[in-house]
């Protein structure tokens, strides 16, 4: 009896053991790569910035200013601030997720190979996004962000500071990719602009010092950035590819049909010449330019996603563009008292559109047009608020507490920001705490 | 090697040991003399026993003391004969009986007295599951013993079924339990059969033809199953197929022919009175005129349908639309007079009786050394969705014994089933059947969906037309539901082999090695075509095909024996080795936005520029081993003790062995028939089985990305950019280990009266620990999720089975039976997370959170405060309004379950009657939701008259006395009007409030009924045919439950884990079957 014991135990262990070889290394995912060229990596972090341009957080951001309306199923809720932190799952692992741990993994890799092209481009890319999530949510994980082994649980760093270290960041890759051109160097098939990578941060630091409002800084950004002509717009590329095309076209003409249109919206009021808020004055025609957004099909005033239309499949989509660059300008020069350089560069926003659309709608406005500088100032804004979709816009309406007085369905105030998203309540220790959609975030208090 | 060496110092040391013993031996045959063949001969008391060879000849070891042979064999009576001193030989007759011994089939295939086996295992007989006149072997379980869930996935035919022992006990692991098929495990996959989206996909194991079975063990607990180790973890179902019979007539067929009629057992009801178009508010109109008709607005708050004049005036000056369908011809209309109600019409464009015709046959052989089982079986189907929705089974086995010599046995089981089924889009899906078919607004006539549009210019192209695009122009954001089930395409091909020669070799009386080998292969072959002009992202077309493969070996050495040590100590010893090797690939090619919009709709994948093609594929290739023993012992005749291991190495932790224990002991109290308390044993359990992590989760890795709102389904592919690769979202981890199934079973078995009433009962509580599960991590660390061992999930529960033979004769019998399962399910530790959602939506999904049960429900909920009452804000208008967080809004595990039912014979005519309840479960009811929004839901459509001044949900008044559409609402802080103000905002199904849509989805249902008939010999004496019977089954012929529009068993999201979804899920069925049976 014993010896059966024996005899079987020790079966049992000889067996097992003698069999490693039958199993070894077909844990191997066959699948999936484990490493991956900096190329490829930085070019994926260039085209997930489409999802703070365009994407979902564009048209939340434009729903919540009333450039657009929520017409249908959850986006009429949502318009109407029905809004829980889980909406804003998606876009905080876009920014973070997506974005930037992905530009860290590029900056990595490119100190790695002493690739300097790289290395600058990444740094924009996490510049870039770590500035949109701050401003968005306020205070945010960023020195301990994109770190997983060593922080787990990322603390949440102040707004301001957050802002300053991505302004830095732009800094150091303006100077590491220098003057190499966006469109045609090979280090990228994302974006389509004559303007250089160094360009590109300029631009983009102007729109944040814009927002912390470093007038003086902005209006020298905005300056440095040196965009001179249309071109200068970097605009993402959109084809009529499947998932090529303008994604406000795929929404809408694709998969969301109704959800986003612009029926009721202050924007298409100020486009209109029956409103109120209309801007119609014999230098001021805005009726191609609504018919450039916009087509009325008797339910809906819908984005234009018809051939030819600014929300057209193949229709480019600006990641920073002309107008925002001018009006920028505008809106600094004008606020640092210099009356002439604001009203020339808003000329410039406005002479855009006819270069655009190929019409002679805009004609140019001098200082007899504008009462006093506030008056001044808030054609600017208007002018940028029927200009530039999405976020740079909703962080205008926040930081001059509705100038302009776009609708707010109801409420007295703007939103203030986005909600921390559910994902992170759930999942990390440093979590802040739910932040009400009223509270201002410091740089706006 | 030195596994071959093991196996044979295993068997000298067995052989030497047993030739200790003292034998005898003898012959078994019928009353007409023919031997049987594995007849089992047990000495009394001892496990010792033997089957009887192939001259029906056999030789046992009986120890000193030993008193009895006990022998029995399938459809005879058992019988026993006492051993007298100095005998040794022994001629035994067997007349044939129904009144077996019960008996279990063990994990690894070894047949056992249910009586001497100390789990809580179930044997299910043929019969039992061919009455239930389901097409898939899994379904027919339902109700019939307990611990055991059976859920379809819906009404569609062929559609899988969940199946679940023991409530949920792992995240990522399988969730099936292990199905061995005569000895060797097969694949039970269920590949993407998550139907958030898609076609309902089949399950494997509908791939068996009912009719091939012989007898379904149910292994419910973890001791039993502990010889599998990381394969088991949820129960193992082991099935027996049919064998040539090895006594009996040399050449018999038996044949049958099954029709059956499905229909749909519960739909949505859709109001008739409005129609399409805006309310009120949106409108402009007073409340007192509901709405405005809007042509192609997806909502059904228009006017009033009878209110209209009755006949359409249309603009007849530009373009139109001319229907296949009818020939009709649509104009634009300016305004809307057409007050016919097209509910009806619409329902049966989609819908019908659905039937089955089954054919299968059977024939058994026996020659001179060898016998065979051969049948062949054909289904045919054709679901209750009209067009595109069949399934076609056509299965061929040939299962053969050869002996070769006496003591060397061969057997082959082989069987291919071939499957060809046409599938139809169910689920959140704009190109899905039941969101197009609901949503139609009940004044918009769905009859033609495709034609050809004439454009003002006289230009003619092929079009799609649906309420959204009653014009057909270009598709409609909807399909219409006639597109869904005539133009789309859904065809899915399954060719599956299964093959599994065994070599038996009976070294001494009562000591047998084998080998056995298993393969199982398939192929599976899926295509779509969303011909131009379908619905959501297939505007421009979209064909793909999936091209699964799965093959699946399993090799076994196995040596069985037994020896009487002394009077009081017998044992019974089983050792062996198991190599598992499991290679997967799923080869995918898609094309979208195809370029010649073919009449034909030719799957030719090149109709797509480059940059629209794209392909895609997934690998794997999975081995375990281990060895195994199982020690059985029987001491003073009435303690059973059992002792099993498992010690195993696998692919994912290559570097650790892993072993499996489990113990179990058992006290007969009494066993006598002709007592009153006839038979009591009492039995204790404890095991361990394992869930191995799953391959590839070791390591992080860098995937082809996209960017955008990939849950809205606006995205850009990298593909398109030259392409852009980031690292995946999920942080692979090197550290994972198994995760335990730890399981304590307690329980007992009485007979009462002469054996004739009979109940188990068992008490188990099992703990996973170390659950891995892809734990959300904080994005900002760069990760969405991270694998782990993190959580621990526990189940306890009850289960009881219970039989009273109410009569027992010859030619009259009545039998009741029950059975009743409570299981608690607990997600104990869920650490560094608030919950991991299984599947659903970002609204309403079924998940796993501490200290909830498993998949619980888990959503948007009202604002509440402490006290649990409703918060209003002052912007609200006496509406309460959604919290900023989610939180659990349902639990969809049942409270218990039971079967109750009860057969009746008399002479050849019998009945059986089967209802199963299953209490207390919550659903998510998205569809009620999403229909309220529409205004689709006749609740949506009540005429109200305010009783007082009221306020609708945007703030606007209405005087009392004014007739609204609507209902007057009193949520807490007075009465207020909702309004479509209210249903298109938190009111209905696209809100932030899922809470309001969950109901209870307990329900009771008549599974099944049947009366058949046997004719009587004289009738058919002289035709040649040794039997006929005829009879009519009804399936789920009633059912009761307070969900409202759908058969609550039915699951949007499939075989997967997430339980309790609803979302325009396809529907469910009852039917009704006719049989005619005949043999010779």
């Amino acid at each position: 009896m014993k010896n059966l014991l024996l005899l079987a135990l020790a079966g049992l262990l000889v067996g097992a053991t003698s069999c490693e070889s039958v199993v070894e290394d077909l844990n191997k995912d066959p699948n999936n790569f484990t490493d991956i060229s900096t190329t490829l990596i930085v070019n994926h972090t260039i085209l997930n910035t489409v999802t703070v341009a365009e994407a979902e957080s564009a048209r939340n951001a434009g729903m919540w200013v009333d450039q657009f309306t929520g017409s249908d199923r959850q986006y009429i809720t949502l318009d109407n601030y029905g809004i829980v932190n889980a909406d804003f799952d998606a876009p905080w692992a876009d920014f973070y997720r997506g974005g930037l741990s992905q530009a860290e993994i590029g900056i990595q890799k490119a100190t790695e190979e002493n690739a300097p092209s790289f290395l600058g481009i990444s740094q924009i890319m996490k510049g870039y996004y770590a500035a949109e999530a701050a401003l968005q949510f306020g205070d945010v994980p960023f020195s301990q962000a994109a770190d997983a082994v060593q922080f787990p649980d990322p603390v949440y760093d102040g707004q301001r500071e957050v802002i300053n270290q991505a302004i830095a960041l732009l800094d150091e890759g303006a100077a590491n990719v220098g003057s190499l051109a966006i469109t045609g160097s090979g280090t990228n098939n994302v974006l389509n602009t004559s303007s250089s990578w160094d360009q590109l941060a300029n631009a983009l630091k102007a729109r944040y010092l814009l927002s912390v409002r470093d007038y003086a800084g902005a209006l020298d950004a905005a300056q440095d950035a040196g965009f001179d002509a249309a071109s200068n717009s970097v605009d993402i590329i959109h084809t009529t590819s499947n998932f090529a095309e303008n994604l406000f076209y795929q929404f809408e003409a694709e998969q969301r049909t109704d959800y986003l249109t612009f029926t009721g919206s202050f924007l298409i009021d100020v486009l209109s010449d029956t409103t109120d808020v209309s801007r119609t004055t014999d230098k001021t025609n805005d009726s191609n330019r609504r018919s450039f957004f916009s087509y009325d099909d008797g339910e809906f005033v819908r984005l234009n996603t018809n051939i030819g239309g600014f929300f057209a499949a193949d229709m480019n989509f600006p990641l920073v563009g002309y107008p925002e660059v001018q009006l920028i300008i505008a809106e600094s020069a004008a606020r640092t008292g210099d009356e002439e350089l604001a009203i020339s560069s808003l000329n410039n926003a406005r002479n855009y559109w006819d270069g655009v659309m190929g019409t002679d709608d805009y004609a140019d406005l001098d200082e007899d047009d504008f009462d006093d500088e506030d008056d001044l100032i808030n054609a600017i804004l208007l002018e940028k608020f029927v200009s530039v979709f999405g976020l740079p816009t909703f962080h205008d309406v926040v930081r001059t507490d509705n100038a302009i007085g776009t609708y707010l369905d109801g409420r007295d105030a703007p939103l203030q920001r986005f909600l921390y998203p559910s994902t992170e309540a759930s999942s990390n220790s440093n979590y802040p705490g739910l932040i009400g959609l009223d509270v201002p975030t410091p740089i706006n208090n | 090697m030195k596994r071959l060496s093991l196996v044979i110092a295993m068997v000298l040391f067995a052989v030497g040991y047993a030739a200790a013993q003292q034998a005898i031996s003898g012959t078994v045959t019928s009353e007409d003399g023919e031997p049987l063949i594995g007849a089992s001969v047990l000495v009394e008391g001892a496990t010792t026993g033997t089957v009887t060879d192939f001259d029906g000849m056999f030789n046992v070891t009986v120890p000193a003391g030993g008193e009895k042979l006990i022998i029995s064999y399938t459809g005879f009576t058992t019988q026993e004969v006492e051993i007298m001193a100095g005998k040794t030989n022994y001629e035994i007759m067997l007349s044939e009986g129904v009144a077996i011994d019960e008996v279990v089939v063990t994990a690894i295939g070894i047949e056992r007295k249910k009586d001497e086996d100390l789990s809580s295992a179930t044997l299910i007989e043929t019969d039992l599951l061919e009455r239930s006149g389901e097409t898939g072997v899994i379904q027919g379980l339902a109700g019939k013993t307990s611990g055991v869930n059976i859920v379809r996935n819906s009404g569609d035919p062929g559609a899988g079924a969940y199946i679940q022992i023991r409530g949920q006990n792992t995240i990522l692991g399988d969730a099936s339990p292990l199905i061995i098929l005569d000895g060797v495990p097969i694949s039970n996959s269920s590949v993407n059969n998550n139907t958030l989206a898609g076609v309902v996909q089949q399950s494997r194991l509908n791939d068996i033809n009912p009719d091939d079975i012989e007898s379904i063990t149910v292994l419910k607990g973890a001791s039993a199953a502990a010889v599998y180790g990381t394969g088991a973890a949820n129960g193992v179902l082991v099935i027996k197929t049919k064998r040539g019979k090895t006594g009996g007539k040399r050449f018999s067929v038996s044949a049958g022919i099954t029709y059956g009629i499905d229909e749909i057992n519960r739909e949505y009801e859709k109001q008739g009175e409005f129609g399409q178009g805006l309310p009120d508010i949106y409108a402009g109109v007073p409340y007192d005129q509901f709405g405005v008709f809007v042509a192609g607005n997806s909502l059904s708050w228009g006017d009033r349908i009878s209110d209209r004049s009755g006949t359409d005036e249309v603009d007849q000056s530009g373009g139109f639309f001319t229907g296949d369908q009818t020939g009709s011809t649509y104009f634009p209309i300016i305004t809307k007079g057409d007050n016919n109600v097209y509910n009806d019409s619409n329902r049966d464009q989609v819908f019908q009786n659905g039937q089955t015709v089954d054919v299968n046959f059977g024939v058994n052989f026996r020659g001179e050394n060898s016998n065979t089982y051969f049948s062949f079986s054909r289904l045919d189907q054709e679901g209750i969705i009209k067009g595109n929705s069949d399934y076609t089974r056509s299965t061929v086995r040939i299962n053969q014994d050869f002996n070769i010599i006496d003591n060397l046995n061969i057997r082959i089981n082989t069987s291919y089933s071939g499957v060809e089924s046409n599938r139809i889009q169910t689920g959140s899906n704009l190109a899905g059947l039941y969101l197009g078919y609901l949503r139609t607004s009940p004044d918009f006539d769905n009859t033609d969906y495709s034609g050809t549009y004439t454009d003002a210019n006289g230009l003619n192209r092929p079009g799609h037309r649906g309420y959204r695009n009653g014009l057909g122009t270009a598709r409609p954001t909807y399909n219409n539901p006639g597109w869904t089930i005539n133009v789309q395409e859904n065809p899915t091909e399954v060719d599956r082999f299964v093959v599994a020669p065994e070599i038996n070799w009976s070294i001494l009386p009562n000591l047998t090695a084998t080998v056995r080998y298993g393969l199982d292969y398939y192929t599976d072959e899926r295509r779509t075509v969303f011909p131009i002009n379908s619905g959501g992202d297939f505007g421009q077309g979209q064909l793909s095909r999936d091209e699964i493969t799965e093959k699946t070996q399993n090799l076994f050495l196995i040596l069985n024996g037994n020896s009487q040590i002394s009077d009081n100590l017998g044992l019974n010893y089983t050792f062996g080795y198991n190599l598992y090797d499991n290679e997967y690939q799923r080869l995918s090619g898609t094309s979208a936005n195809l370029l010649y919009n073919s009449p034909e709709q030719e799957f030719i994948l090149d109709n797509a520029t480059a940059p629209n093609q794209d392909n895609d594929q997934f690998l794997s290739r999975n081995r375990k081993n281990g060895v195994f023993g199982v020690l059985n012992a029987t001491i003073a005749q009435n303690l059973l003790v059992e002792l099993s291991g498992r010690l195993e190495r696998t692919a994912a932790i290559q570097d650790e062995l892993f072993f499996f224990p489990s113990a179990s002991v058992g006290y007969k109290l009494i066993d006598d028939a002709t007592k009153g308390l006839s038979f009591a044993k009492v039995r204790a359990s404890y095991g361990e089985v394992g869930i191995e992590p799953g391959l590839y989760q070791n390591r992080n890795v860098f995937v082809a990305s996209t960017a955008g709102s990939e849950g809205w389904g606006d995205y850009l592919d990298g593909a398109n950019y030259g392409g852009t690769f980031s690292r995946g979202a999920i942080q692979g981890n090197p550290d994972l280990t198994i995760e335990t199934v730890k399981e304590i079973e307690l329980g007992a078995d009485f007979r009462f009266l002469s054996n004739r009433i009979g109940l188990g009962i068992t008490y188990y509580d099992r703990t996973t620990e170390d659950g891995i599960l892809p734990l959300e991590a904080p994005p900002s660390s760069g990760f969405t999720t991270v694998y782990s061992n993190a959580a621990e999930i526990s189940n306890t529960g009850i289960e009881l089975d219970a039989y009273y033979n109410i009569i027992t004769k010859n030619d009259m019998s009545w039998k009741i039976f029950g059975n009743f399962t409570t299981n608690e399910n607990k997600v104990e530790k869920l650490p560094g997370v608030s919950r991991y959602i299984l599947d659903g939506f970002a609204s309403a999904s079924s998940a796993v959170i501490e200290g909830q049960p498993f998949g619980a429900l888990y959503g948007g909920v009202w604002l509440r405060d402490d006290a649990g009452e409703f918060v209003f804000e002052d912007d609200n208008n006496g509406f309460p309004t959604n919290a900023p967080e989610q939180d659990v809004i349902g639990d969809p595990n049942a409270d218990w379950r039971g079967g109750l039912g009860t057969e009746f014979t008399v002479k050849g005519l019998s009945f059986s009657v089967l209802f199963e309840t299953a209490q207390g479960q919550d659903m998510w009811n998205g569809t009620q939701g999403v229909l309220n929004y529409f205004g689709i839901a006749p609740e949506t459509a009540n005429i109200t008259v305010a009783s007082q001044d009221l306020v609708t949900y945007f703030g606007q008044s209405i005087p009392a006395g004014t007739t609204f559409r609507g209902n007057e609402v009193d949520f807490g802080a007075g009465p207020v009007a909702a309004t479509a103000e209210w249903y298109l905002d938190n009111g209905g199904g696209f809100g932030s409030v899922d809470e309001q849509f969950v109901q209870d989805a307990s329900w009771t249902r008549l599974r099944e009924a049947t009366i058949s008939y046997a004719l009587p010999q004289s009738l058919i004496g002289k035709t040649g045919l040794s039997n006929v019977s005829i009879g009519v089954t009804g399936r789920n012929l009633v059912f009761w439950s307070e969900f409202e529009g759908a058969d609550p068993e039915t699951n949007l999201t499939g075989a997967s884990k997430a339980r309790g979804l609803h979302y325009f899920t396809n529907p469910g069925t009852r039917s009704v079957l006719f049989n005619l049976k005949f043999g010779f």
